[in-house]
């Protein structure tokens, strides 16, 4: 009885774009997103060590392809450079940069905090963590033609979201804060553990510039039966991001408004951490720690297109592929032969476009 | 006769300050002047390069602690160790050392000491001949000059015989590999470097020397289009996952390199090719072997 006698809770007029359906998505956005990803991945083919004409690219994947043009005019060795070593890491890039900019809009919706990042619910320090242990003690075992440092990450990483969930998760409910809190916390315990391992292994100091450049980040495809593996993995596991685009929408009324609106928040937060995990994870384990470019894609974009993440999530999925295609050409390139962590390039690249558009919106950050 | 006595005065003081003058200033390699009071007696050094210096100059007896890399000559294992990341000052002083031989980026914790009496020098050679002034100088600190000068000049007639050996041989192009345990992108010594030097020396071309750092992360593209003659695993000693050459034509895509397919992988200490220490004249007999078997035994 003492609840009827309660105001009715204030329920917030509803966003048109909260309602569900997919009119209005702005099909010209894609086709400027996918003529850059088009573009950077071209450039991305071309551009390295060693630098192709599109004309020789085209033949050597054409002949490769079983369709000899023309007479051999590069070396034997220009074969084993584009089809073994670039077209895959330029592939792997690209998945790569579309799964952190997608688990970044994942986690920033979700968490509906701005600097909410891919790494922030534990996977950076999980990932990291394991990785250095991997890179200290590990034989270089190989599965798919992932090594041990990579698998390790991979399972590092989903291990502490797993910790972070679960340590947040109380009277079977996770809000925002204590995850974020939790995934701090997390974070900086396993990052200390990791600097402690450091210190601990005997012979730590032959394989310090290794554990520097893995937690700098770097596209590394040792073997394309790798993006077979991870691949299929991001690729569906964007697909299945852009279903959550709908309940994310109706977070930005907070969670009471979202759940007055019938959506199940227990469910959908989790089936949210999880998918960001996984992307995340597939990400580490074949790039090492990038940061900024999860950071920063999904508010590039936000500041575009507005806060919908019927748009946002497809659109940076598309734009993180492209920009770290572009990053990674030059850190291949910039310096070569000397390569350089990709991580210094996403930020270059990334940073001034992001402030640029800050300051271009003035107040209006597309941030609700 | 006040002007005289004034005069006399300060002649006194002159001499005076004289004899407590100085033993010896040097300028390390941090270009900071050091000024010893007297010959030190207490040394502790920081660096395996140091400590090899010490004993091949007979100077061991002074020394009170060294690194815990510092694992040649195998008496120098004998020694009370520091920790080679931030020692403790507490440790430090309770040697109570006069003179703490270190190198760059291990220094800055330690100057603190100088208040306390306790020098710091900062030795961080970058060619033969920056290890030779090295030797030279650590001779006249611990009173061992004919020493000093008799190793240097050793050090030199081996290194010209080298050189002499494989002025008019056919440079082969050699990668040296420091860490593979990132096969797309292995670490390597590139121009720079110490090893780069010694390559040279040794009639090699460095396929890495082009790179700007001294030690970056190659390009494979690059190593498969420079396609070198020679491999050398420094990390074939290394202790925690050694490279083999049967590891190294396992990775993906290694096997179109020349040297993988002929087995030209050859493993080196990488001690006697990174210490800066009187060893580094066999690091470069062994290098030169490895590059012109024909022109060595």
């Amino acid at each position: 009885m003492r609840q009827g006698l309660r105001p009715a809770p204030q329920i917030p007029p509803c966003p048109s774009f909260i309602k569900g359906g997919w009119g209005n998505v702005a099909p010209r956005i894609y086709v400027v997103l996918s003529a850059l990803l088009l573009v950077a991945l071209l450039i991305g083919i071309m551009q390295g060590a060693v630098a192709f004409s599109p004309l020789i690219v085209l033949k050597i994947l054409l002949r490769s392809a079983g369709i000899p043009l023309g007479p051999v005019t590069w070396q034997p060795a220009d074969e084993t450079i584009l089809l073994e070593l670039r077209l895959p890491r330029v592939l792997g890039a690209a998945l790569v940069g579309a799964a952190l900019a997608t688990a970044g809009v994942l986690f920033q919706g979700l968490l509906r905090n701005p600097l909410a990042d891919p790494y922030i619910i534990g996977t950076s320090a999980g990932a990291g963590f394991a990785a250095t242990v991997a890179i200290l003690i590990l034989p270089p075992a190989s599965v798919l033609g992932f090594g041990s440092v990579a698998l390790s990450a991979f399972v590092g990483g989903l291990l502490a979201v797993f910790l972070v969930y679960r340590v947040a998760r109380v009277d079977g409910h996770s809000s925002p804060v204590t995850l974020l809190l939790a995934g701090v916390i997390v974070n900086a315990v396993l990052g200390y553990l990791g600097s402690l391992s450091i210190l601990l292994f005997e012979g730590s100091e032959f394989r310090l510039r290794r554990v520097f450049s893995w937690l700098m980040g770097g596209i590394a495809v040792n073997d394309p039966g790798q993006l077979l593996a991870v691949g299929p993995l991001i690729v569906v596991g964007i697909v299945v991001a852009c279903g959550c685009a709908v309940p994310l929408n109706a977070l930005a009324v907070g969670e009471e408004g979202a759940q007055a609106l019938g959506v199940d928040m227990d469910w959908e937060s989790r089936r949210i951490i999880a998918l960001g995990a996984l992307l995340t994870g597939a990400a580490v384990s074949i790039s090492g720690l990038i940061g900024f470019l999860g950071l920063a894609v999904p508010h590039i974009l936000r500041l575009l297109l507005g806060p919908d993440h019927r748009r946002l999530l497809p659109a940076s999925a598309l734009a993180g592929a492209a920009l770290l295609v572009l990053a990674d050409t030059a850190a291949r390139s910039m310096l070569a032969p000397v390569e350089l962590p990709v991580g210094i390039f996403t930020a270059l690249l990334g940073g001034p476009l992001f402030l640029f558009l800050l300051r271009r919106n003035g107040r209006e950050s597309g941030w609700r | 006769m006040r002007r005289q006595l004034i005069l006399l005065f300060g002649i006194v003081l002159l001499l005076w300050g004289a004899a407590d003058a100085a033993f010896l200033t040097v300028v390390d390699d941090a270009g900071r002047s050091v000024t010893l009071d007297g010959p030190p007696k207490r040394i502790i050094a920081l660096t395996p390069g140091n400590t090899e210096i010490l004993f091949a100059l007979g100077a061991e007896d002074r020394i009170v602690a060294v690194d815990r890399w510092s694992d040649f000559p195998p008496a120098a294992r004998a020694k009370p160790q520091v920790a080679p990341f931030n020692p403790s000052l507490e440790q430090i002083v309770s040697f109570s050392p006069d003179l703490i031989l270190s190198t760059h980026g291990g220094v800055e914790p330690l100057l603190p000491l100088e208040r306390h009496g306790i020098r710091v020098m900062v030795f961080a050679p970058r060619t033969l001949d920056d290890i030779y002034r090295n030797i030279l100088l650590i001779g006249r600190i611990v009173d061992a000059e004919a020493r000093a000068e008799g190793l240097v000049r050793a050090m030199r007639q081996r290194v010209a015989a080298v050189v002499a050996k494989v002025r008019d041989a056919p440079r082969p192009k050699v990668f040296i590999e420091f860490d593979g345990s990132d096969p797309s992108r292995p670490f390597t010594a590139g121009s720079g470097s110490f090893i780069d030097v010694l390559v040279q020396l040794a009639g090699g071309a460095n396929v890495a020397a082009r790179s700007r750092t001294a030690w970056p992360q190659f390009s494979l593209e690059e190593l498969i289009r420079a396609d070198p003659d020679l491999i050398i695993l420094s990390d074939a000693s290394a202790p925690i996952n050694p490279q083999t050459p049967e590891l190294v034509a396992s990775r993906s895509g290694w096997s179109h390199l020349r040297a993988v397919r002929l087995g030209a992988i050859a493993a080196i200490d990488s001690n006697a090719i990174s210490r800066p220490g009187p060893r580094i004249v066999e690091g470069l007999e062994l290098l030169a072997g490895l590059l012109h078997p024909d022109r060595f035994r």
